[in-house]
């Protein structure tokens, strides 16, 4: 028996970060005998993030797609799949750093996780076969759950963490039905096995059909939970809400990035014979996405609440490029997936300067005043919500113009006059934060008084082992005022580079589309 | 080919799948639901087993997969109660009713 040639260079990104994962644990697990400093781990896992990036890229200059048998591939657009995402890990990184001290002793799992979910993601970009989206899936929500939790001193913690877990599982078991069913059709999982034998005619005889149609419908199912998607978004403002900020910015965006990856090579690839139906499912569902999670953003107080439904109505955007299931709209959507990076990861990085010791959460009235206070980090909170909004010229603008111009191309007028009656609408709520900052008066805000009022366990013995011991009692003796314990170093990177991408890459959108759109055009044809 | 049709599987894998269903919707217990959850996967991997006995006999896609997912099967139980321990200390509770922190 001979060993198949493997081509190990397909999956060398995604090794990288594993290794880089399993290093965290074992310098975390020696870290007490050996005297290092646990403020390594995070630098470690920026330095494997950054190599697993430059070999992505060095894969990807090198042109040729590399196979990993028939599972997985590296070719442009899984690649920059995988640099979307681990761009969002980095900077997930740079968040946890300033507050995953506060939270837990246990550092080395934190970003062991995250290192993991974030392999698993990468998996989800490059998987050619249905047995291994599933496993990818699988492992990135595994690792999520533990991560929504990780805060073992806030209750809420806990809970969001089992909501999402649980309907996380109920919905991959729809997600395997699914692929169950498609097999049942096709006879194969590979994706292009199940597109060739579509097109050949297979499918056509009436149980085929019945089990095609009906796996399509659970693969959707599957999919619309991981990227949000309304009907199936229930679990998305819970557990954003309960788990820890810097968690919450991660998953907003990268599980996005990775489900719509695999989403998209799924539906373009393997089922274009379905197309007119998912096309028509994926419109009305975009519709109800878009227009649900603008509606229920709008009433809310909890700033992560809020945006936690506007990244349910961000889902229903990004849907709309899928719609038409051209290769223009994989890289629309693509592109849409890239700038969210900066804009939400960001929103979500001033979230967590915003945070008071031992809370989870910001209330809106906090931020009434900020401009007097701190007014880097709020011109910087007035982009990314610009940019949210699709205010010309910050990135969310052109990402959402793309996406709205490639199903324009092939017709669908008025699921894109539905997009954009939606931007309009979320632009109150997005403009209302930018009012508070800008125009409110700090002590107009009862609100702050109220929330400071309920400190927990967390919050007494985060104080006790802060690092910035100056700061942590200074936020106990005033609670009034919005204590900015949590500021660090690597957050004001964090907020700085996604500040300048909404706006560097808004500016300059060029070089960008043109990178996606040609390593789109590579797989999924012109 | 064996006398048995195949829709029979099928069947008893779509009527496993509906009580998983039920157990996952109606049960207010976190444990119980979980273990719908889990017959919602065994249920699948009732059709995988058939289809792949009765489509594709020559290769083993579907054993191999049904063997993938009684793996992360196996994964998701320990994480979920691991997690129903975690709610259970803080909460002295896992009625998902009374588990209402989150809500709005």
């Amino acid at each position: 028996m001979t060993i198949p040639a493997i081509d190990m260079l397909a999956i060398l990104p995604q090794t990288i970060v594993i290794v880089t994962a399993l290093l965290v644990l074992l310098v975390d697990a020696a870290a007490g005998q050996a005297r290092i400093d646990r403020q390594v781990l995070p630098w470690l896992s920026l330095l494997g993030l950054a190599a697993a990036a430059a070999a992505a890229v060095w894969l990807s200059l090198s042109g040729q797609p590399h196979y990993f048998q028939e599972m997985a591939v590296a070719d442009g657009y899984s690649l920059t799949v995988m640099l979307v995402i681990l761009l969002t890990a980095g900077l997930g990184v740079l968040l946890a750093q300033a507050t995953v001290p506060h939270i837990s002793h246990q550092a080395g799992a934190y970003y062991g996780l995250l290192l993991l979910s974030a392999a698993g993601m990468m998996f989800m970009g490059a998987a050619l076969d249905l047995l291994v989206v599933f496993l990818a899936l699988e492992i990135l929500s595994l690792a999520l759950y533990v991560l929504v939790g990780f805060n073992r001193a806030e209750a809420r913690s806990a809970e969001a963490s089992l909501k999402y877990f649980l309907l996380g599982a109920f919905s991959s078991g729809f997600f395997l039905y699914g692929i169950a069913l498609v097999y049942g059709a096709t006879a194969s999982t590979n994706l292009e096995a199940i597109g060739a034998a579509l097109a050949q005619g297979t499918g056509a005889s009436a149980s085929q059909s019945l089990y095609l149609y009906a796996g399509v419908a659970m693969l959707l199912i599957g999919f619309g939970f991981k990227i949000a998607m309304a009907p199936f978004h229930m679990w998305t403002p819970d557990a954003y809400q309960g788990a820890p900020t810097p968690v919450t910015g991660f998953m907003s965006v990268a599980t996005k990035a990775a489900a719509f990856g695999a989403f998209m090579r799924v539906f373009v690839i393997a089922l274009p014979a379905a197309q007119p139906q998912w096309s028509w499912a994926l419109a009305i569902l975009a519709t109800l996405t878009m227009t649900l999670g603008n509606l229920a953003a709008l009433r809310q107080s909890s700033l992560k609440r809020m945006l936690a439904y506007s990244s349910i109505a961000h889902a229903g955007y990004a849907l709309v490029g899928l719609v038409p299931g051209t290769s223009q709209g994989v890289s629309a959507v693509l592109f849409y997936l890239f700038s969210y990076v900066f804009m939400n990861l960001g929103a979500f990085a001033v979230v967590t300067a915003l945070e008071r010791l031992g809370e989870n959460d910001v209330l809106n009235g906090n931020f009434a005043g900020l401009a007097d206070r701190r007014p880097a980090l709020a011109a910087a909170m007035a982009i990314f919500m610009f940019s949210l909004a699709g205010i010309p010229p910050f990135v969310g603008f052109f990402a959402k113009f793309f996406v709205f111009s490639a199903a324009m191309a092939e017709g669908w007028g008025w699921l894109v006059l539905v997009g954009v009656l939606n931007s309009v609408l979320s632009a109150f709520y997005y403009l209302s934060v930018t009012v508070q900052m800008y125009f409110r008066k700090a002590d107009e805000t009862p609100a702050v008084a109220e929330a400071a009022g309920k400190s927990k366990p967390g919050l007494r013995r985060a104080e006790g082992k802060g690092k910035k011991g100056a700061a942590a009692p200074a936020a106990a003796a005033q609670p009034a005022e919005t204590a900015l314990a949590l500021s660090t170093r690597s957050l004001s990177v964090a907020v700085f580079i996604a500040a300048l991408g909404t706006v560097a890459v808004g500016l300059w959108p060029a070089p960008w589309t043109q990178w996606i759109s040609q390593a789109v055009t590579a797989v999924f044809g012109g | 080919m064996p006398t048995i049709p195949l829709s029979w599987f099928l069947l008893v894998g779509a009527g496993l799948f509906s009580i998983g269903l039920y157990g996952a919707l109606a049960r207010r217990n976190a444990v119980a639901v979980l273990m719908g959850v889990e017959l919602l996967l065994n249920a699948v991997n009732i059709n995988l087993v058939a289809f792949n006995r009765y489509i594709t006999p020559a290769q083993v896609t579907g054993q191999v997969f049904t063997v993938f997912v009684l793996a992360i099967a196996a994964a998701e139980a320990a994480v979920g109660l691991a997690l129903i321990i975690a709610i259970y200390r803080t909460r002295d509770t896992v009625n998902l009713d009374e588990i209402d922190l989150l809500k709005g």
